[in-house]
């Protein structure tokens, strides 16, 4: 299984966060274009899920397959966006991303009083990148990301 | 029945309560201060046997009509009783101890309290209100204690 | 299993209660020192616990997983007193005084860890909201959760009054998209 790349949206649509693990093939786009559709995207589908629901959502939208890559979200009560992208064996990864919103992100980023929550990370937050290159590279999905 | 109390840090006096407004009490306080300095020094000099944990320092000196005791808290600061001679010849050391030990806390309260400026007058209600305790409830204190003694006793014997 | 070791870190971080409020206290009373007027001092007070409140929801809905969006203001009511204060204050206050549209309660403090060994000062004093940093932290945990509330003090122990009572209305819910307004 593989790990490609992670966006972290903040409420009002802005990335804060941008990492990729792999991506053969560059973007066609500016990162920056690329940051609004993704947001655009993810806004777009979120209420398009819930009107389309037969029932009451629990979760709202999750996840979505393609044919090569499964897109993997999940939004805080905070309005906090993240986008994890992974290969297609990839299961459920719901409470990863609860994990790494509630040990990384809160941890080294909401309680780091020389940040801010909804501000942009700046490549100064080591910390922050160190841990969180950690995590990912810890998880059992990870786990073929450098070979393949 | 306690009827001065009284808390200095170094000479300055920086609590006083008495029950009669009569300047003897000052005069008391003021000669006691070197009775205290003088046990604490001695009892704090190396060599010295002192159980650093107890802050108490008994009997400072009797006058005709008076006894001062005292007690000094690991910071210096030094806490005055005195009653009279009549009220408290009932009085046992340990019950005395006790009533310094109630002052003590009462003190580091306040002193706790972020809008007190150390070194300075207390004026915390709280504070007084223990220094009334101390003032009048006495009597009926010094006999709840005595009740109380028999069941420590029984305590230390079955364990 | 890695949410379990940072569970026993944070325990094993605590600090002692009096080291805390002795804190809380001292900051206080350096803001008082620095402030002419009282009013100015409740202001800052209510900022700064605003931007305590903005930080702490997220580290509440981490270690809190199961708390979702609330459906009413009495759900909300309920998370605030009896997971938000426990965890934070280590107190549980009691909901009371549900106005009849439902839209304000009030949370009775029974001990505040805060005020321990507080007494306010003479004269201007009097008027300080000791507190207020809670109102503040409670406005800005509710407002990063689409909640605008106003939150104040109605009764406080420090003051003479009875009991300490924290009032809290709602005002509106905030939209989704909407940009967030500067404190």
């Amino acid at each position: 299984m593989v790990v490609y790349n992670l966006y972290i949206f903040n409420r009002n649509g802005q990335c804060l966060f941008y990492r990729e693990w792999l991506r053969r093939r560059p973007g066609t786009m500016t990162q920056e274009e690329e940051f609004k559709l993704m947001n655009g995207f993810m806004h777009s589908i979120k209420s398009f899920v819930q009107r389309l629901s037969p029932q009451d959502l629990k979760d709202g939208f999750v996840s979505f397959k393609t044919n090569c890559y499964k897109l993997n979200y999940y939004e805080t009560a905070t309005g906090l966006k993240f986008v994890l992208n992974t290969d297609n064996n990839v299961g459920n990864i719901r409470d990863i991303l609860h994990q790494l919103y509630s040990t990384i992100f809160v941890n080294y980023i909401v309680k780091n009083p020389s940040c801010s929550a909804t501000d942009i990370i700046n490549t100064e937050q080591e910390i922050f990148i160190e841990k969180l290159d950690e995590f990912i590279s810890n998880l059992s999905i990870f786990a073929q990301t450098n070979k393949a | 029945m306690a009827c001065c109390v009284a808390v200095l840090i170094k000479e300055n006096l920086i609590y006083l309560r008495r029950s009669t407004e009569e300047l003897k009490f000052l005069f008391l306080i003021h000669a006691s201060i070197d009775i205290l300095d003088d046990k604490v020094n001695q009892l704090t000099k190396p060599g010295g046997d002192r159980d650093t944990k107890d802050f108490y320092l008994g009997l400072l000196y009797p006058v005709e009509e008076y006894k001062i005791y005292g007690y000094v808290s690991p910071t210096r600061v030094k806490f005055i009783l005195i009653f009279e001679h009549s009220t408290s010849s009932s009085l046992k050391d340990s019950d005395i101890k006790l009533l310094f030990q109630r002052l003590h806390q009462a003190y580091i309260d306040c002193v706790s309290n972020p809008f007190y400026e150390p070194n300075t007058q207390l004026k915390s209600k709280r504070f007084e209100q223990v220094v009334t305790s101390l003032m009048v409830q006495q009597d009926s204190m010094t006999s709840s204690m005595t009740l109380s003694t028999p069941t420590v006793a029984i305590n230390t014997t079955t364990t | 299993m890695s949410r379990t070791n940072v569970k026993q870190n944070l325990d094993a971080r605590r600090v002692t209660q009096e080291l805390f409020t002795l804190t809380y206290g001292a900051f206080v009373a350096q803001i008082l020192n620095d402030y002419e007027h009282v009013d100015e001092v409740n202001k800052q007070l209510d900022k700064i616990g605003y931007n305590i409140g903005v930080r702490l929801i997220d580290d509440f809905l981490a270690r809190n997983p199961n708390v979702g969006r609330c459906h009413d203001l009495r759900e909300t009511a309920d998370v605030l007193a009896k997971q938000g204060f426990k965890t934070y204050l280590g107190i549980s206050p009691s909901i009371t005084n549900w106005s009849p549209a439902g839209d304000e309660f009030s949370l009775l403090l029974d001990g505040n860890p805060l005020t321990e060994f507080v007494e306010l000062p003479e004269g201007q004093g009097q008027k300080l909201s000791y507190n207020q940093m809670i109102c503040g932290a409670i406005r800005g945990a509710l407002e990063m959760v689409q909640l605008e509330v106003e939150c104040r003090f109605v009764q406080d122990q420090l003051k003479g009054d009875n009991a300490t009572e924290l009032r809290v209305k709602f005002l509106k819910k905030l939209e989704d998209a909407l940009p967030v307004g500067e404190d």
